[in-house]
Order: C-alpha cells, then structure tokens, then sequence
C-alpha cells in the first residue's frame, strides 16, 4: 500500500543520492580538516623542538589538550549512542541534547550566568569551536551525528518507566493467553482425532 | 497524464515504473554506494599519503621519527577509520535492502504464478 503523501515529498532518485554525496562530504571534509590542521601542527611542533623551543611546544600541547578534552568527550557520547542505538535500539545521550535544543536551553543558561561568566564564554567559544573541528574524532563524530538524527525519533525517547509488580502482571497475562492458546489447539486436535 | 502530474495528484505508479522503484532504483543505489565508497575511501588513503610524505620531507631529521609516528596515528583514528566505519555501514545497509527487493519481488511472483 503506498501512501501518496509520502511519494509526493520524497525526493527523486537524483535528489536521494546528491544528498548521500552531500553527507559523505561533510565527514571527509571533516576528516580532512582536522588532518589538515594536525600536520600543520605536528610540523610547527618538530621545527620549534629542532630550534630549541620544546618547552614552547609543551605548554602549547598542554593548552590546546585542555580545550580540546571537554569537546572530545562530547563527540565520544555521539558515538557512544551510535554504538548504544545498534545494539539496545535506544540513545543515552542524545535524548538529553534533543531536550536541550528544544528548550533553548543552552541560550537560557547562558543569559542566567553573571556577566563574568558570560563574557568568557564568549572569548573561548571560537577556541572550543575550532577544538571540536580539528579533534581527531571529528569526522567519526559528525557521523555519528547523522545517523542519530537521520535516526527515527523513537529511538531517542525514554523508556517508559514501568513498576515491577506491572511487569510481574504482564508476564502472568501473557502465560495466561499461552495457555488458553495450547488448550485451544489441543481441543482442537482432539475433536480431529474422534 | 504525465508522470509528474500523477505524482502531484498522488494517483498509482504504473506497474513499470513501479518496478523500477523497487527493483532498479536499489540495484542502481547499490552500484552508486559502491563508487562514492570507493571514492571516500580512496581520498582517506590518498590524504594519508600525502600528509606523510609531507612530514617526511618538511620536518628536520631528528624530530622525524616521533613527527611520522603521532600524525599516522592521528590520520589511522580520524580520516581512515572514519573512511572505513561510513563505508562499511553503508554498504551493510545497501546489502540489506537489496535483499528486501528482491525479496519482494520473489513474493510477488510467486502469489502471480499461483494465482494465474
């Protein structure tokens, strides 16, 4: 049974596989940006090392690694639900950033911190956002992160917390109709057999 | 009425194009999937060499060995692994759907052999 709605709004066969190349896109663009920037790096590193300067390199790495940490975690919990979605079925994490973007939550926290507060996140954000890009989980985790939202919203919800005593009960019913289902068939084989 | 007007209307595909819906539309996604597959994989590979030979060439001599070492461990985890996960999940997937057409299509000749 086809629905006709649904034919009207899927794109074409052109359309499904430009967009498949627009998502591969994005996670060798990713990859590719975040190697791009480590070799810059790693060649910075090894020249300032041959100069003499491998304290320089050391509180470099130490500051780079200390904005980068919170961000790879981040991209970790993205994979962590891929790899939890394939095979429980259900996200851990990203229930939480679905809820976080719908209330614009992020914003409102943001406006309630103290001046301070606010004005370091806004030196440090571009920081974060180039850590995030240039991590080498990067392109790992922008595909994480199509999956998951290319992921039905099911998969997202919380589980539906049920009382053992309710399961207990279920778990009786559905003896009970196993039951009643084998004494069916025995009748049933019984009144063949006469 | 044309393709495109039945579409808008939402009226039944005609059972040739509804064929090629359900049975050359995945065969052909899955002779694509290979090639922009192979073309991820193949620009992981490349980007790897030649950030390599780069390194190799521009960094001093005595830092070459922990420079070589720290940027192919970076580009294994970050462009070849990511390269080789899409890949693999993708084909994975191709495959699967593959074998629902044709799947399908078994089913549906079968009921149309027995119920001529």
């Amino acid at each position: 049974m086809t629905n006709p709605q649904a034919d009207r709004e899927r794109p074409g066969f052109l359309g499904i596989q430009a967009r498949r190349v627009v998502l591969r896109w994005f996670v060798i663009a990713a990859a590719l940006r975040s190697l791009a920037f480590w070799t810059l790096a790693i060649l910075g590193a090894a020249w300032l090392v041959h100069w003499g300067f491998g304290w320089a390199v050391a509180v470099l790495a130490g500051a780079w690694f200390y904005f980068l940490i919170p961000v790879v975690l981040t991209q970790l919990q993205l994979i962590v639900d891929v790899l939890s979605c394939g095979i429980t079925g259900r996200s851990i994490f990203f229930p939480r950033v679905l809820e976080m973007i719908e209330n614009d939550e992020l914003n409102k926290r943001r406006m309630s911190q103290p001046p301070r507060v606010r004005r370091y996140i806004r030196a440090t954000q571009l920081i974060y956002k180039v850590a995030g890009d240039t991590s080498p989980l990067a392109a790992v985790a922008t595909w994480s992160l199509i999956v998951l939202i290319r992921m039905p919203l099911t998969a997202h919800r919380k589980a539906i917390p049920v009382a053992r005593s309710e399961i207990y009960k279920a778990i009786d019913i559905g003896h009970k109709v196993e039951h009643a289902a084998v004494e069916a068939f025995a009748e049933r084989m019984l009144a063949g057999a006469r | 009425m044309s393709t495109q007007q039945k579409k808008r209307n939402g009226a039944p595909y005609s059972p040739a194009i509804a064929t090629v819906r359900e049975v050359a539309y995945p065969r052909l996604e899955f002779i694509v999937t290979i090639l922009m597959d192979t073309a991820v994989i193949l620009t992981a590979v490349a980007a790897r060499w030649i950030v390599l030979r780069g390194v190799a060439v521009l960094s001093p001599a005595e830092t070459l060995p922990w420079a070589v070492r720290t940027l192919e461990w970076i580009a294994d985890v970050g462009v070849v692994s990511a390269a080789a996960i899409y890949t693999a999940f993708d084909l994975s997937k191709r495959v699967v759907l593959m074998g629902r057409s044709f799947f399908s299509l078994f089913r549906k000749r079968r009921h149309d052999e027995s119920t001529s």
